[in-house]
Parts: structure tokens; sequence; C-alpha cells
């Protein structure tokens, strides 16, 4: 629904349904509009006459392009997303409006975007499906050496058996008897093929997903959210993972952002109430001239905060309220705020501005700019702030003072905060209207308006002054430097993958135990051009490989070894050639050499491509496991075999997007410690369990169709055939359920038992091997043994009091090998 | 979103904190699980073997490629011939004595066989020929004449007739040798079929049975001399048990004879043995038993035997070592472990739990 609004222009909504975010967003009608409203009063009916163009129906919620065509208005009135309230969203403080509804149905925009989660297989699932088609191999030789075998024992002569041709051989079947006999005992053998194998995994996989969701260990109180798993069939695999990436912000981070400190004029301030700083500014007479001032007023007005009724600030991103919320330490802050205007106060005096234009933030911008009029000088501004990296080069200084500003800036990224600069230009009015009059053009235009008015921006925000650095701390998640010192023990190797700028991500690397004081570190960053990239790459794969078996010499040496670790960058990887397998190799050596990975200043793709190459390239195969908690982390999410998402501050695409979806990343330890080790050990053993069960009953049958000229009968009546899978299956989902073969606090103490996963110890073909063995041994014990030695036994028996003679003790037998896979006993299991 | 708490109950079960049992095997425990398996079952072995010992069983085998004895062998089905098969008891017996025959490479398991009867006929439903033609294949019809029972078990009946000779002072029951459920529900003669006890032959059908529609009936004198007159539905167009075997079947019995109850319970194994008749007296030891055998079902064709089996009883069922035995080896290799483990242990203990065995550095 596109919509206009009568009073006061502007409208806000929560989006909590959309995306999550509990922020209220501004809505606004078209500023054109208005002035006919408030020039020349039109019947409100006017306002619904003409046409309206827009683009057809698509998913992108963020964006919108329109036109409305009046009747009362000659130009065109363009339209953006900025005018268009999606289907869901919530009015709060605005009491009517107008509107002209555009996508209805599916073709909401919500519902365009409301996608189910891939499905994703497990391991166990895949080889589930791999040894179905052996046992379907294995049920074909068994069918044809049955085949054999009626012509080779010389069953095929009808004259053998005058009281089954009492008239001769007056053959009424179409098929010739092999034929007819394949069929005879590929129906017989049908249950070769664990049919209830997929049911009892799946029973297993649902009693297990709800184990999980009800695991108080796993419930985040202040958030009032348990564990919720959206995959149950991947409740196994959480003891396979072998390579966890994480997103940094608000996963290892808390995206609590507290305006700390900034840098203004070369000198340090620290941001808190009533300081020093505050009493001088208000002590000064004319605090226009000092530089903080200036500072200051950039960033009461550079943002796209809102001020709700109660005096709150809501604002879109936590850095921009962070940075709102610390200048009110100096009296600064935001009082009113309307789509052309604002009233600000000002170290405790009140302002207002024209606002102008806004060139909002964007991923690849990595800035934003406002421009403002005062109002009683009419001095135009145009305020700035932005990432350092992007921001310095625009900014025009001295060499000097760059180099100044660079070290100032590392300097506060090691100490693990995040750096905005905050920069302005004076603009004269001639200046500005002509800027302003591409700015509409660029706005009003209906194609790649995000482009022009990217590349119209661009224009303005060049040649500034800088004012100042501020810097942001963003603290850890509880517990995660132990988390991740676990998984480490673990054997899973680490990855962060953040947009986050290098010093900041190496630090928090440090301080969250990514990175350990003796860690050799390797560097892939900074890289120009695709030459470069290549040399590097071969470069450091070499020098990790002498690392990595310097380190292994050291290990069987008993010696203090030093940990590996590599730190990569997004631009560079940029020049990473995804096709090139020589790439995909080395990089992949490298990653598996190291403890673990710093990735930074990626976009959402190249994450997704980090997470892919590793899926898909390393032999054996590795098992992902993606956590975050943002938007930007949904396409990782997707991509790794496990997705984890963390119910963040930034919304809930991720954890609506996981698999698994947790409110704190500390939880991931339990999670994959002992739930993951947990089920991967049981339902392995449900597997072979499950297979062994069905290929010892089918056995028996192959063993006892000799004994019946090879004729297919069925010893077991078929009610006491049909209930076998329901008797053996019912406690081998039991213990699929609830067994533990060591306790949750031992595998929480020694991280080092969850190699148990990574290696496939209960899954490999030695054990396929072992328990297929021990199905043939169970069959000829039954069968061999009770026809040839126990025959006279049997002599008086008819054929379906053998065979549930038989039948009883074969699920009794396995009965009690359940008994004994058992690792412990309850009083589930005692039934 | 909703204020209630989604905060999980902290119960036992959804905490998987269940109080259960963990068995640890240590070394102590599994020696002494051997030992206790091996003292019992070394005993209930030899008690079982002894059980077996003690049961008598004979057999012979009076037809086939291997006989015991000669002169009962019969080339024709329905040859016609008799002979005499004689056991001499060695031992006192305890009663009651079970009669068994015993077939040889005789697939009574086949599945063409199994499958080929008609459970609603036998029941005494009166089937037309769609409703047997699918159940019964191959057979349910002899040329024009449907059958009843149809079916290959059925018809291809063992009709050997055993008698014992009255001479040795035993008589031999042969009836109560079939399930009881079998007679009572699963084997009835067909809808419509009527039979009435008579004084004499010479009287009417329609006067003694009482309708008209009886005009057809039949008289049959049965061993003990009594009178019957029966009526089958359609006689004239179904060829009944008793037409088909009428050395085995009289009439009034129809499907309900024994004999063919328990052969149409199909046995499991190609080789066979199928209960007679039993003697309720015990026998004594110098006692001769003689049977008197018709001649009528041929085995030369499949290369099959015929046997005549006489056994008894134990506590633990018929004479079979097989059980005792399997005791004895299980017994025997539990208590051998056991030892073994014993002996392993009391030289080189091994501490549970090392964790020097544990290598996860590597």
């Amino acid at each position: 629904m596109t919509s206009y609004y009568g009073d006061g222009n502007q409208c806000y909504v929560e989006t909590a349904n959309i995306d999550g975010e509990t922020n209220l967003k501004l809505k606004e009608a078209p500023a054109q509009l208005m002035e006919i409203m408030e020039d020349d009063p039109v019947p409100r009916e006017a306002l619904f006459r003409g046409h309206l163009e827009f683009e057809p129906p698509n998913k992108n919620i963020h964006n919108f392009i329109g036109a409305l065509h009046l009747e009362c208005i000659h130009e065109p009135i363009s339209l953006g997303s900025d005018n268009l309230l999606l289907r869901s969203s919530l009015f709060s403080n605005t009491e009517w409006g107008y509107g002209i509804a555009v996508y209805t149905g599916q073709e909401t925009k919500i519902q365009m975007n409301n996608r189910h989660a891939p499905s994703k297989m497990s391991k166990i699932e895949g080889y589930v499906n791999k040894a179905i088609v052996l046992i379907f191999c294995a049920q074909m030789t068994l069918v044809t050496v049955a085949i054999i075998s009626i012509y080779a024992l010389g069953y095929d002569n009808k004259n053998d058996f005058p009281y089954l041709y009492p008239n001769g051989d007056d053959s009424v079947s179409i098929l010739p008897l092999w034929l007819e006999q394949w069929f005879v005992f590929f129906l017989l053998f049908n249950n070769f093929i664990p049919i209830s194998l997929y049911v009892t995994i799946e029973l297993v996989n649902l009693g297990q997903a709800y184990l999980i969701a009800q695991d108080l260990d796993l419930y985040d109180e202040p958030l009032n959210m348990p564990c919720a798993v959206r995959s149950s069939n991947l409740c196994q695999e959480l003891g396979l993972v072998s390579n966890v990436f994480s997103d940094k912000t608000g996963t290892l981070t808390r995206n609590e952002m507290r305006f700390v400190q900034f840098i203004c004029d070369g000198q340090m301030y620290h941001v808190e109430p009533n300081s020093d700083t505050l009493k001088n500014l208000e002590a000064m007479r004319n605090p226009r001239d000092s530089p903080l001032y200036h500072f200051l007023l950039c960033l009461t007005t550079c943002h796209t905060v809102i001020r709700e009724k109660n005096g709150t600030y809501r604002a879109e991103s936590p850095d921009e309220l962070a940075l709102v919320e610390g200048a009110g330490n100096f009296n600064c802050g935001l009082l009113e705020r309307s789509t052309t205007s604002m009233v600000v106060e000002l170290i405790g005096m009140k302002k207002t501005f024209d606002v102008l234009a806004v060139n909002a933030f964007n991923s690849d911008r990595k800035r934003m700019s406002v421009l403002i009029r005062d109002i009683e000088t009419g001095q135009h501004y145009m305020m700035c702030k932005g990432a350092d990296n992007i921001m310095l080069p625009l900014c025009a200084m001295s060499s000097e003072h760059r180099a100044e500003c660079e070290k100032s800036l590392l300097d506060l990224a090691c100490l693990g905060l995040r750096t905005l600069c905050v920069a302005r230009k004076k603009l004269d009015k001639a200046d500005a209207e002509e800027w302003l009059k591409n700015y509409r053009d660029a706005s009003n235009s209906l194609q790649d308006r995000t482009g022009k008015l990217a590349r119209v921006a661009e224009e303005l925000e060049d040649g500034m002054e800088l004012l100042g650095i501020t810097a942001i701390e963003d603290r850890l998640q509880d517990e995660v430097p132990e988390v991740i010192a676990d998984l480490s023990r673990a054997g899973i190797v680490l990855w962060m993958l953040t947009g986050d700028k290098e010093e900041t991500a190496i630090n928090i690397g440090h301080s969250c135990n990514l990175l350990e004081a003796n860690t050799e570190t390797f560097f892939l960053t900074r890289i120009e051009t695709q030459d470069d990239y290549h040399n590097r790459l071969m470069e450091v794969a070499d020098d990790v490989e002498n690392a990595r078996l310097e380190k292994e010499l050291a290990i069987h040496n008993n010696e203090p070894y030093r940990d590996i670790a590599l730190v990569m960058d997004g631009p560079s990887f940029k020049f990473f050639d995804d096709l090139s397998r020589l790439h995909r190799a080395k990089l992949l050596q490298i990653g598996k050499a190291c403890r673990s990975v710093i990735a930074c200043r990626l976009t959402p793709v190249q994450k997704q491509q980090l997470v892919n190459l590793v899926k898909v390239d390393t032999k054996p195969k590795a098992t992902t496991l993606s956590i975050g908690d943002g938007a930007n982390d949904v396409s990782m999410i997707r991509e790794a075999d496990v997705g984890v998402g963390i119910f963040g501050k930034e919304g809930r695409q991720a954890a609506n997007n996981a698999d698994f979806a947790v409110g704190q990343f500390k939880f991931l330890r339990k999670l994959l410690l002992v739930h993951g080790r947990w089920n991967y050990c049981r339902q392995s053993k449900v597997f072979l369990y499950s297979m062994h069960k069905n290929m010892v009953i089918t056995l028996s049958l192959f063993w006892y169709s000799y004994l019946t000229a090879v004729s297919g009968t069925s010893m077991y009546e078929s009610w006491v055939y049909s209930i076998y899978n329901f008797a053996l299956g019912l406690p081998i989902i039991f213990y699929g359920i609830f067994d533990r073969d060591i306790p949750m606090a031992f595998a929480l103490q020694y991280p080092q038992v969850y190699k148990t996963g990574l290696s496939n110890v209960h899954l490999n073909i030695r054990a396929v091997k072992t328990w297929i063995l021990n199905a043939v041994f169970y069959a000829i014990v039954f069968c061999l043994l009770w026809f040839n030695v126990a025959y006279p036994s049997f002599e008086s028996y008819g054929l379906y009091e053998m065979g549930t003679t038989i039948y009883v003790g074969l699920v009794l037998a396995l009965q009690l090998k359940v008994g004994f896979i058992h690792n412990l006993w309850n009083q589930i299991h005692v039934w | 979103m909703t204020d209630k708490s989604r905060r999980p109950d902290d119960t036992p079960f959804k905490q998987q904190r269940m109080a259960a049992w963990q068995p640890i095997l240590t070394p102590i425990k599994v020696i002494l699980i051997f030992l206790t398996i091996g003292v019992i079952f070394v005993p209930v072995g030899v008690t079982l073997l002894d059980a077996s010992k003690e049961i008598y069983e004979k057999t012979v085998v009076y037809d086939g490629d291997d006989t015991d004895i000669d002169g009962c062998k019969i080339r024709d089905t329905n040859e016609g011939k008799q002979c005499s098969v004689t056991f001499n008891i060695g031992e006192d017996v305890e009663g009651p004595v079970y009669v068994y025959y015993e077939l040889e490479n005789f697939y009574q398991n086949h599945r063409r066989y199994v499958k080929s009867r008609s459970s609603l006929q036998l029941e005494g439903e009166n089937l037309d020929k769609n409703d047997v033609s699918a159940d019964c294949d191959p057979l349910y019809k002899n040329h024009s004449l449907l059958l009843n029972p149809c079916g290959l078990i059925a018809n291809s009946l063992f009709n050997d007739v055993i008698r014992l000779d009255n001479s040795s002072g035993y008589s031999m029951d042969e009836k109560g040798i079939s399930w009881l459920s079998d007679r009572k529900v699963k084997f009835n003669n067909v809808e419509g079929f009527k039979k009435v006890q008579h004084a004499n032959a010479s009287s009417s059908c329609v006067e003694v049975m009482g309708s008209e529609k009886y005009s057809d009936c039949k008289v049959y004198v049965d061993s003990d001399g009594v009178t019957w007159y029966y009526w089958y539905p359609d006689d004239d167009k179904v060829q009944y048990l008793h037409e088909s075997y009428p050395m085995v079947v009289s009439p009034i019995e129809g499907v309900e004879n024994e004999h063919f109850i328990v052969w149409m319970r199909t046995a499991g194994l190609p080789t066979f043995r199928k209960l007679y008749g039993k003697i309720d007296d015990d026998l004594n030891k110098g006692d001769v038993l003689t049977f008197h055998l018709d001649l009528n079902f041929e085995v030369n064709s499949f290369d099959g035997s015929k046997a005549i089996v006489i056994s008894n009883l134990g506590e633990f069922g018929g004479k079979n070592s097989f059980l005792g035995i399997s005791y004895i080896v299980v017994g025997s290799v539990s208590l051998l472990l056991g030892v073994l483990f014993a002996l392993k242990q009391a030289i080189s203990p091994r501490q549970l739990g090392d964790t020097r065995y544990l290598g996860w550095n590597t």
C-alpha cells in the first residue's frame, strides 16, 4: 500500500512483524502533495484523480519506485519506499491518513518474502539415502541368488513335485518361472529396505528437537526465548560440525553501543555526564568558535533519529542511537523533527534548522549526510559521518594531519572500539540550490534511483572538513571467550566473518580468544590487484604449511606449540577467483591448518562465498555451521549445513532463516558439545540398528526359502510379520531420544570428546560392515542353526507355529540388543 | 508478542536429568556375569539332555529309498496293497504314546502349495466356482466336477490307513489329535449338509430326512454298524472329500475328519511328522505293536519316504537333544570366558577410566 497522510504529512510505523526491528520508522507523504494542500486547498477527491505508475511486485522491502500523476498537478510526483506502507506494519502516534493500495494479497512485499527456509539434508540422511541404494542392490543380489538356486538345485523340474502340479505342467501363468519367482522374492525381501527407517529417524528427530527446545540451559531469560528448532532433521548434524562461521557484531559482541570517547581537534574527550568539558563549553562566551561546538552540532543534526513523545529516541542503527544519546551528555539533543526541519538543543541552546536533503546510509556508501540550513544565519551546511576508510579520502586535510588521524583511529581500534569520522562542509546558497535541483531530479527519477541519488550525494560529499572521530564501544556477549576456547578444544575451526574493519576484528579476536598471545598470525589483507593476491595466497599457503609442520613436530615432541591463525579482508578477497581450483585448494589448505580465521570487511555475499568454499570443497566433507544475528548474515546462515540464528537487536531475519535460533552465542556450547554429540551418537545407532533388524528378518526368510524348494514361502504369518517394525521400532526410538553415552557435565568439561562426531566414529564404513556381519550372524544363529541342528524339534510343527516361534526368538534377541546398546536405563526404557 | 513466559519447565524429563541406571561393565562384573550364566546354564542343559534321553522314540521307514522293512513299497496311488509294520518295544514306556507318520522330501511349505486352499470353503460356506478358483488355484475342479474342499493341500491328503493290531492289547485313539479351534471353528461340512442316524437302511429318504429336498439322499453304515442317512448339496456337480478319499474319510465326517484337519495344517519343513493317533496306556518291555497299513499314498514320484514314528513326551516336550546341548555349550563357553577373564584380571589388571589411554592431543 502506498499512502499519504493529511495530518502533518508524516506517520510513524512499527515494522516488527516485517523485519523484527523494534524502532519506529518514518513514512511520509510526498512533499508536493502537502504544498498543494497548503497553497490551494482542493477537494480531497481531487487527490485521487489521476493515475499511478509503479514497479511490478517484488521481494525487496526496502525499495519502491513509483510515480503519481494527478490531474491537479502538472508534474508527476515521485514515490519511494518512504511513501510506501508495507503490509503488517503498525501505525504509531498517527491518527489518520489517506492511501492507495498498490499491492494486494500474494503480491504484497511481505507475502513475496514469505519463503520457507531452504530444506537442508543432514549428513546422516545423506548417508541413509546412500545406504538404501546399497541395500537395494543387496536385495537384488539376494533375489538373484535365490533365482539361480532354483535352477542350480533343480527345483524347477515340475515332475519332482507331482503334488504341486496334479494336472501336469498346466501353467496358467503368462510369466516364465524365473520371472514370476523374481517378483515373489522381490516382495518377500522387501523388508530388506527399511522403509520404517525414515519414520523411525523422523520420530527420533522430533523427540530430539523437542528436548533441545525444552532445554533450560538454552533458555534466554531476558528475551524470554527458549532455543527454537526449525529443522529437526539437523539435530544430529550439530554433533558433526567442523567449522563454525560466526558473525561478530551482535553475535560475539552485544551490539549494545556506547559512545565512550571522541577525538576533536587532536584532543581526546571522554563521554560522561557532567564532565568538565561540558562546564568549559558552557562557560565559553562564544562557543561557536570552538571546534567542539561544530563537532557536537554535527552529532546532533546528522542522523535520522526520531524522538518519541515520552522523550526517548528511536533510531535505525544502534551506532546512531549511541551517538545521539552520548551527545546528550553535553546537553545536546533532538527536540522536534518534521520532514523539512528539526529543532535541536545545542549545549543548552535551542536552535532550528531546515533539513533540505538526507543522503541515507547504506552498506556500499558507508556514510550518511544531511544538508541543513541554519534558520538564524541562513548558512548552508553539509554534515556527514561515516566509516573512516571512506571518509578520510573525502576530507580535505594535510598529509601530516591525515597520518595523525590514522594513528588515532588505529589506537582506538586497538581498544576494540568502533570508530566513525564526522565531517562537514560549508556551502554557499547558490551551490546548495544547484545541488538541490540535481538531488530532486535524482529522487524523482524512476529508474536506478538509488544509484542516481548515491552519485548526487557523492558530488556533495567531497572536500569536507574533518571535525572529529567518535569511538563506540561494543561489549562482548556473555562467556564468549570461554565458549570459543571450548569449541577450539573440541577441534572446531572458528571463522569470524565480519563487515567491521581489520583492527577492530583482530582486537575482538584477541578479546574473545580467537587469537591468543602466541598465535602465529598470517595476513591476506590490503591487496590491490589480482596478481598480488595470487602471489600472496601462494606465499601464505607455503608459510602456513611450514608452520603446521612445525606445530605437529612440536606436538609430537610434547613441546609447547604455536597455533596458527589467518586474517583476511573483503576487499582483498574480491580478487579471489572462485572458479580457480588452485585458489580454492590453497585457501582451504590454509583454513584447515588454522585454529581460527578472521575475515573482516566482508559483504554478505562474501560471507556466503567463504562458507560455500569450505562446505563444498573440503575433503573429507566438512560440516559447516553459521551463526549470526543480522540480516547480513542470512545468506551465510542459509548456505551453511547448519544455520544458527540469534534473536538479535538488528532484527529477527537471521533467527527466522536459521535452523536453530537461540538467544545468545554462549548457547552454542551446549547445543554442539552436548546435544549435538548425544544426538549424533543416538541417531547413528538408530540407523545401524534399524538397518540391522530388517536385515536379520529378511535373511532369515532367505535361509528359510532353501527349505521350501526356493519357492518364496514366508514362514511368518502376515500379521505377525507386519508388526515387526513396530515391536522393534519403538524401543530404538526411545533409545534415539533418551540415551546418553556420557553425562552432560563430562561432555562440557572435556570438549575433546566432541571429536567422536568429527571423526564420525559411529557411522563409518567399518561400523556399517560390523553391523551387517552381525546381522548375518544373527540370521545364521536363528535359522541355519535352528533349521539344521534343531530339525527334530520342528518336524511336528506347522508352518506358522514354527515361524512364530522363530519370530518370538528374534524379537526377544533384538530387544536384548537394544538393551545392550543402551548406555543407560531409566523408567521409560524399562517398559 | 505475548508476555507469557516461554521458559521451559524444569523437570527431569525435559532437562534430560532423569534418574537412570548406567551399568558399567567392570571386569569383576563381567566375570561374575559369565560365571553365573555358566553355573546356571550347564545344569539346565544337563537336565534337559537327560529328560530328552529318557524319551522313547522309534521310527520305521516303510516306503522310499532306504526302508527299514520290505513289502510296503507301492508304485501307484491307491494301489490298495496292504502290509504290516511291527515295533518291538525294548523298554518300559510311559504313556501316552503318540503315533506319527513321517514324510520326507514333501514340500508342504512350498509357496504354490501353502496358498492353494480356501478357508471359507473349509469353514462350511457353499462357494461356487468363481469364489474358489482364485484361492485354490491351480486345483479346484476334477474335470467337470467342482472339488470341495479344493486346493493342492486338501487334494494331496496322506491317505495310507494305519490300524493298530488289537492282539497286543492296546488300542489307538484317533480322536483329539487336531487343534480344538480347528475342529470347532475352521473345519465344518458344507452348509446344507445333513446327516440323520436311523435304525435301518430300508426307509425312504424323505421319511427319514423329513423333506422332499432330500429325496436323493444316501445311506452309510459306519464301522460300528450304525446306519446314517446323509445328504450333500449339489452332489452331482461337486466332488466331496469322502468321494476323493473313500478309504480315509467317511461321508458323515467329511472335512471334519481329524486326519484331514491335521494334514491341512501345513508343515514348516520338507521332512515332517504328523500325529495319527495316540495310545493312552503305558507300554511294557517286550510288547510288540503291529500296525496294519492300507497303502494308498505314493512317494516314489517325488523321491520321498514314509515312516511310522512312535514316541512319548517328557517334561520338556518331545525328544530333542538340541536344546540341552546348546545350553551346555553356551554355559561352558561362558564359564571358560569367565575363568579366562578372571585370570587376566588377576595377572595384569587394568585400571578402569585410565585417561592415559586417551589420545586426544594427537
